[in-house]
């Protein structure tokens, strides 16, 4: 978000009227882990999944749920008792001021607490924990007046986590992937470890002969032998299983297994190290937010941040904007900013300039780029495991192109275009960048893949036909079966792949830049519907429901068009294939209809005074007829 | 709690925030402002050490990595107890006694282990090697600050 046009002294865009960026990354890291465990678990397969798909869903919710339980027991929380009653008090005032529905608990422990204060609950039962010593500090800080907004400030912050609702995003994310590491760590391990026991004792087992064996044991009667054996199988079965294990590649068999559980850790891990830490790094950008929209001034929250008293932060007027102005004017290293990444909390400096400049919190193009990027490559590695390949495999384009267009739709598009923060030609411009970045990163991650292929084709193509048979064994029906390579032309197979493959990055570099055009067209006029009534609660939903029209008509009408051209071209000729593209282009003219007789109703004029508006939206801007403030509810009062 | 009464002279004041300024740039490029080290050297004079984690409450904000607001006082401390051990009034006295008795610099020199005593005091974890290097850059300061005339 360059050449950012300033907004009038004082008025700040308002973040919290525009898509949560919390929200969004947690239902990404959600759809990804979870959308991958649902498909993987629905697919066709050797073992039927779909339980542990549920329980890998809904385990990490009961868990979040025990996990206050736990937490209170494991740092020995009690409640803060009267000597903290009026803080008790202060923090319930504050809760009922902000709009929550309950006020959470205070709970305090003696000797120091790491990370106090800090939030967690469920749904029902809300806490702040903080060390006795620091909860008797606030409390002594609210008593005063000088300190008395620096310890508000400390308060507050500490609400907007259940304001915002961050605190059961940050609790089931935190609990799903714990559970998917466990699971699939667990799951590697007993697999691999049930392979290794078959591979060395499947010979034995299939060639034990049970009667000798329990005359040999001596225990049992004749009568009894003939009990046992009742219940076990005869000779003639033992030779056939064996007959039917010596089929069996169990090599095959752990090559399925891993290739299975890699992506999910893969995935896991991308989540884990990249997504998690923005998770938390952006939950508290908001609670910052939170506080600066309640105290109308920064001052009281930088002091709680620097811990500089705040009579002595008075005595200097232009403490803050002079040190916002040399935080802009310094360079981070680049060990710096890697730093920064990893860690759960984003440097005290970009915390200020997130509060002057909130739409920073929704990070620059680069960086959204980067994200979604990252996230299509990891759809595009879980979407060709065993699992999932059986049930999408048909529509490889899919998963990625819809969750690269949400990601910057909503964490780009909407807030950039509702602040009127670049002009469309530049908007346009830095789209074009984004969408090259982010297929870039597939093409980067595909010539790799190619060159090991076209490399393995020239240099040891035995070793690739064994490496393709063991892939095609994997996405057989059933595990450990070699299907072989049969008359395959291994040269051919690579170069098909290669086209078919570099054709896929073309489509979809062209339609996400589609997409993107036809996003900012409708986004620009929707957010000058300057009439609309209630605007404030609907133009966000009327946003996303913008953005699902493209979202409709390319990923539903154009890319399975493409697909099957590429893909299947002789199912053209098959009514079936038209039903779906067809019903979708209707929804979406019907949806293209509808918007434009709203936008004829309601853009361009003033919902104060009636008369015509001519220029695009900027944060704060006025009707030039009446002088009132047009989407008002956008833009919030505070000075630093 | 001790107050620095050295910096109560606004020219002792002056040369605390130069040599903060100068660690800062040199251990904490990004935290250099100087917009807030004076505000930071006002709340050591009139507090002394206060242990960090009371000092810097930004752990009720996320725990914020706020390395300025551990070094400047640090800074204030030494100029102070300088000040205080040469039994002179002001900086400028020092530059002065430096040009006749070349052997003062020796005194002026602060020890490894008087920087590890004020860590130990405000409660910072830091390693060895951090003290060292927090030593080595409050020397080079304090020498540039008394070259400066």
């Amino acid at each position: 978000m360059t050449s950012a046009p300033e907004p009038p002294p004082g008025r700040q865009p308002n973040i919290f009227a525009l898509p949560s960026q919390t929200s969004l990354i947690f239902c990404l890291m959600v759809a990804v882990l979870v959308g991958a465990i649902f498909l993987g678990s629905l697919a066709p397969g050797p073992v039927c999944l779909w339980p542990v798909g549920l329980g890998m869903i809904f385990i990490p919710f009961r868990s979040f749920l025990a996990r206050s339980g736990s937490e209170i027991t494991r740092r020995g929380l009690v409640p803060a008792g009267e000597s903290l009653a009026p803080l008790q008090n202060y923090i319930h005032t504050i809760a009922v001021q902000i709009g929550l529905s309950r006020s959470p608990l205070l709970l305090v422990r003696d000797g120091k607490l790491p990370g106090s204060p800090y939030t967690f609950g469920t749904p029902k039962h809300w806490y702040i924990a903080a060390s006795r010593e620091d909860a008797a500090v606030w409390q002594n800080q609210l008593a005063c007046a000088d300190s008395q907004p620096a310890a508000q400030a400390r308060i507050l912050h500490e609400l907007y986590h259940f304001k915002t609702g961050d605190y059961w995003k940050m609790g089931y994310t935190r609990e799903l992937l714990r559970l998917t590491f466990l699971f699939t760590g667990w799951a590697i391990l007993f697999f691999l470890g049930w392979g290794i026991l078959l591979v060395l004792a499947y010979q034995g087992f299939f060639e034990l002969n049970f009667p000798e064996l329990f005359e040999r044991a001596g225990a049992f009667t004749p009568a009894q032998i003939q009990l046992l054996l009742q219940f076990l199988p005869a000779s003639e079965d033992m030779e056939a299983l064996r007959l039917k294990a010596s089929g069996v590649n169990f090599g095959l068999v752990l090559n399925y297994l891993v290739a299975s559980l890699f992506p999910f850790v893969l995935a896991g891990l991308f989540l884990r190290l990249f997504l998690y830490p923005k998770l938390w790094q952006v939950r508290e950008l908001y609670a910052d937010a939170g506080v600066s929209h309640n105290q109308k001034e920064l001052l009281p929250f930088f002091s709680a941040l620097s811990g500089i008293d705040l009579p002595i932060l008075k005595h200097y007027p232009t403490v803050l904007s002079k040190i916002i102005a040399d935080i802009h004017c310094s360079k981070d290293t680049l060990l710096g900013k890697r730093k920064t990444l990893y860690q759960y909390h984003t440097s005290w400096q970009n915390r200020l300039v997130c509060l002057c400049e909130p739409e920073r919190v929704y990070g620059n193009w680069w960086g959204t780029a980067l994200l979604a990027g990252g996230v299509a490559l990891v759809f595009d590695i879980i979407l060709v495991s065993p699992l999932t390949l059986m049930a999408v495999g048909d529509w490889p384009m899919h998963f990625p192109f819809l969750a690269v267009l949400v990601l910057v739709s909503v964490g780009y598009l909407i807030p950039t275009v509702a602040l009127g923060r670049n002009g469309l030609a530049l908007l346009a411009r830095t789209l074009l960048k984004m969408t090259s970045v982010i297929v870039g990163i597939r093409l980067a991650w595909l010539l790799f893949t190619l060159g090991v292929l076209f490399s393995l084709l020239f240099l040891a193509p035995e070793f690739l036909a064994e490496i393709l048979a063991g892939a095609f064994a994997a996405v057989a029906r059933y595990a450990g079966q070699s299907t072989g390579l049969g008359d395959l032309d291994i040269q051919a197979f690579v170069v098909q792949a290669a086209v078919l493959n570099l054709t896929q990055v073309v489509i979809i570099f062209l339609v996400l830049l589609a997409a993107f055009a036809s996003m900012i067209f409708l986004l620009s006029r929707l957010f000058r519907w300057y009439r609309l009534p209630e605007a404030g609660r609907r133009l966000l939903w009327a946003a996303y429901g913008v953005v699902g029209l493209p979202a409709l008509f390319f990923g539903l009408v154009i890319l399975p068009s493409l697909t099957t051209a590429l893909f299947r071209p002789e199912d053209f000729l098959r009514p079936q294939s038209w039903i779906y593209p067809l019903l979708s282009l209707l929804i979406s003219a019907c949806g293209l209809a509808l918007f434009l007789i709203l936008d004829r109703k309601y853009a361009d004029v003033c919902p104060h005074c009636g008369e015509r508006v001519h220029e695009a939206y900027q944060v704060g801007k006025c009707c030039s007829a009446c002088q009132k403030e047009l989407f008002e509810w956008l833009s919030v009062e505070y000075r630093w | 709690m001790k107050e620095f009464s050295y910096l109560q002279n606004r020219e002792n004041w002056e040369a605390a925030c130069r040599a903060s300024q100068i660690v800062l740039e040199q251990l904490r490029p990004q935290e250099a402002s100087s917009a807030l080290i004076e505000p930071l050297i006002e709340k050591a004079q009139k507090g002394g050490f206060v242990p960090i984690h009371k000092a810097n409450q930004a752990g009720g904000l996320g725990g914020s990595d706020l390395m300025i607001v551990i070094i400047v006082p640090i800074i204030a401390a030494v100029v102070d107890d300088l000040l205080s051990r040469l039994g002179t009034a002001t900086i400028t006295e020092i530059r002065k006694r430096l040009k006749k008795e070349k052997e003062l610099m020796a005194q002026i020199q602060v020890r490894v282990g008087d920087i590890e005593a004020i860590v130990k005091v405000i409660e910072y974890p830091a390693g060895e090697r951090e003290v060292q290097a927090l030593a080595q850059a409050v020397n080079a300061a304090l020498l540039r600050i008394l070259q400066e005339s």
